[in-house]
């Protein structure tokens, strides 16, 4: 059954007649229980849309349908209903949480928020049974904890409880464990893996670590400046890259033994134009090896190369 | 006869709660040209070992230990002494470089500074040897007059990269040089410091929390916990046979997209207080293969493979 988004044409700008094109025309929908890739490095736009989706930001252009419902024109009180719906699992850990709350606090506050405490005991009961989700302790010695005394790895998961206790059916995790050491980062990735399959939450994972991405999610849509240029299921994305850009970005992972061959092309290929000068015609040409004429001129449009795999390129 | 040796190094932090053992007995060699990857995660030590060898430790001293860098010892020497050292055979390529760098100062300017404030050069000699420098780490030299935020992150490093060679010391301490780039700029970077540790038979220690990163830039590599050293190998040898539980547990939990199948593994636990770490081996709480001894001796470091030492109770594997 499908859910969620339809994302026209959204760009963000700034200062007087200067466009950074964040989110350059982003289309795509999420299906109930996908886990949803978005995978670009800096300046991709992906945190951009991120927030877009959830309207934490608004877009310059463009809908956002959730449920079948488009949420782009809704006002702030039934906007605010629909945030039960749709939460949001922030990069650091360190800076997401409220420093002078402890942990119990933290999580109530959504509760709260959306009058859904109940009376104490309720509150309390609601409150463990999210700590058990996200495999914390739900005993008092920890949820009276603040944030100073907890590690990273713990605090993302009070993070993971925060945004899951008011019951939600999407979540966006915005790049929810590069803050996070080697192997706490993995217990995290299986939680998620996990509460997608125990709870069948539907989310989007952001993240710059094509690698991650590939253990959590479904599908994969790649991010170029403001653009997706390709769109796939993960083992296709991974194991059968179509656009250059994507096959840039796997040679470029550092395998986990030496291997001399190892990133021997992509030396040369130039670094990410910053700010308002995008490059005309493809996006990605400057760095592409493949460029012909027509990519300095013309903008490719995403397309169903093969079965559910698209692509934005004139090359393939 | 290695370039350095550290033997048994002891670096604490003085606080009120006690004092930290933030490294607590590390020993460890560095041959001519030779490339070794300190890996750990966060609080390992890991960078306390770096600001030891630079002599930079704030808050805390080197209680124990000597560092001996090409016959001379560096604890010992006076700080006037130390000062000729430090930059000139031994220097530092610090994290995030885009924030070491001063804002208001165009690259070429720092680079002249680092060079002038180690040797008796004129302005113009040290701008040509500014632009030398550039050139080697393939920057154009007319960037030189370009202020940091001209420069993307991979500029930025490659810059402070180029200040940490500019009196062609026989060792650079590289800090997690690749920790804030993208990854496509990563791999430029990585294969620029391979690069240069061949062509100028440069020896390196980059640390660094991830190790595929190490996997390409290093000869071997040193895994740390808890303030100290639990394995030291070859790269290749360490990545394909690692002898120690948490080294197993650290490769597990990288996601290797490249072989196939979808695996990872998290360890569980958070690694221990350094005012009063565990008994025994540090790493025994979160061991999946603890033993008695383990909660009451510290084992120690011995080579169980040739030029492959562990620092564990259990019987080294082959497999």
């Amino acid at each position: 059954m499908k859910k969620l988004f339809p994302l026209k044409r959204t760009s963000i700008f700034r200062g007087k007649q200067l466009y950074v094109r964040a989110v350059d025309g982003i289309s795509f929908e999420i299906a109930r229980g996908e886990a949803f890739g978005i995978v670009g490095e800096s300046g991709s736009g992906k945190t951009t849309l991120a927030r877009l989706i959830l309207r934490l930001i608004e877009p310059t252009e463009g809908l956002v349908f959730f449920r079948d419902r488009d949420i782009t024109s809704l006002n702030a009180s039934e906007m605010k209903k629909l945030r039960r719906q749709m939460q949001i699992i922030f990069q650091d850990p360190y800076s997401s949480l409220d420093p002078r709350k402890d942990v119990f606090s933290t999580i109530a506050e959504p509760l709260r928020v959306h009058q859904l405490a109940g009376d104490a005991s309720t509150l309390e009961k609601k409150v463990r049974e999210t700590l058990k989700l996200v495999e914390l302790p739900p005993s008092e010695s920890f949820t009276s904890k603040m944030p100073d005394e907890l590690s990273g790895g713990e605090r993302q998961r009070v993070g993971i409880a925060r945004a899951l206790v008011l019951g939600p059916e999407f979540v966006v995790a915005d790049e929810p464990v590069s803050m996070l050491d080697a192997s706490v980062k993995a217990g995290i990735v299986s939680l998620l893996v996990d509460l997608k399959q125990k709870i069948g939450l539907t989310c989007a994972f952001i993240t710059h670590e094509i690698g991650l991405a590939y253990y959590i999610c479904d599908r994969i849509a790649v991010m170029y400046l403001g653009r997706i240029v390709e769109l796939g299921s993960a083992d296709e994305i991974i194991h059968e890259p179509l656009h250059p850009y994507t096959r840039l970005l796997m040679e470029a992972v550092p395998p986990l033994y030496p291997d001399e061959n190892w990133a021997s092309t992509i030396v040369q290929r130039g670094e990410l134009p910053t700010g308002a000068g995008l490059p005309c015609g493809c996006r990605f040409h400057p760095r592409c090896t493949e460029a012909q004429g027509i990519c300095r001129n013309k903008e490719p449009e995403l397309a169903e190369l093969k079965r559910d795999h698209y692509i934005a390129c004139h090359l393939r | 006869m290695p370039l350095l040796t550290v033997d048994n190094l002891r670096t604490y932090y003085f606080t009120q709660r006690g004092a930290i053992r933030a490294v607590d007995g590390v020993s460890f060699t560095v041959d001519k040209g030779q490339s070794l990857g300190i890996a750990g995660e966060s609080g390992c030590g890991k960078s306390t070992v770096a600001l030891s060898l630079m002599r930079l430790i704030k808050g805390g001293r080197v209680v124990e230990g000597s560092i001996i860098l090409d016959g001379l010892s560096l604890l010992e020497m006076p700080q006037r002494e130390f000062n000729h050292v430090r930059w000139r055979k031994i220097s530092l390529v610090p994290q995030a470089a885009m924030g070491a760098l001063n804002p208001v100062y165009r690259i070429g300017d720092q680079i002249v500074e680092a060079i002038r404030a180690h040797v008796r050069v004129s302005k113009p000699e040290a701008w040509a040897r500014a632009g030398e420098l550039l050139r080697q780490v393939e920057i154009d030299p007319s960037r030189a007059r370009n202020y940091p935020h001209e420069l993307s992150g991979g500029m930025c490093q490659r810059a402070m990269i180029a200040m940490a060679l500019a009196l062609n010391p026989d060792l650079v301490i590289a800090d997690e040089p690749t920790t804030a780039l993208d990854v496509v700029t990563q791999a430029q970077v990585l294969k620029l410091l391979r690069r240069l540790q061949r062509g100028l038979n440069l020896s390196v220690i980059f640390i660094s929390h991830d190790l595929s990163t190490l996997a390409q830039a290093s000869d071997r590599i040193a895994i740390m916990y808890a303030g100290k050293t639990v394995e030291i190998g070859d790269t290749l040898a360490l990545l394909r046979q690692p002898q120690h539980p948490y080294t197993r547990a650290l490769l597990g939990s990288f996601p290797d997209i490249k072989s196939t199948g979808r695996r990872i593994s998290a360890l569980p636990g958070s690694p221990p207080d350094l005012v009063a770490p565990p008994s025994g081996c540090r790493f025994h709480p979160r061991c999946p293969a603890v033993l008695g001894i383990c909660t009451i001796k510290e084992p120690a470091m011995t080579e169980v493979l040739p030029r492959h030492y562990v620092a564990c109770h259990l019987p080294s594997s082959k497999g």
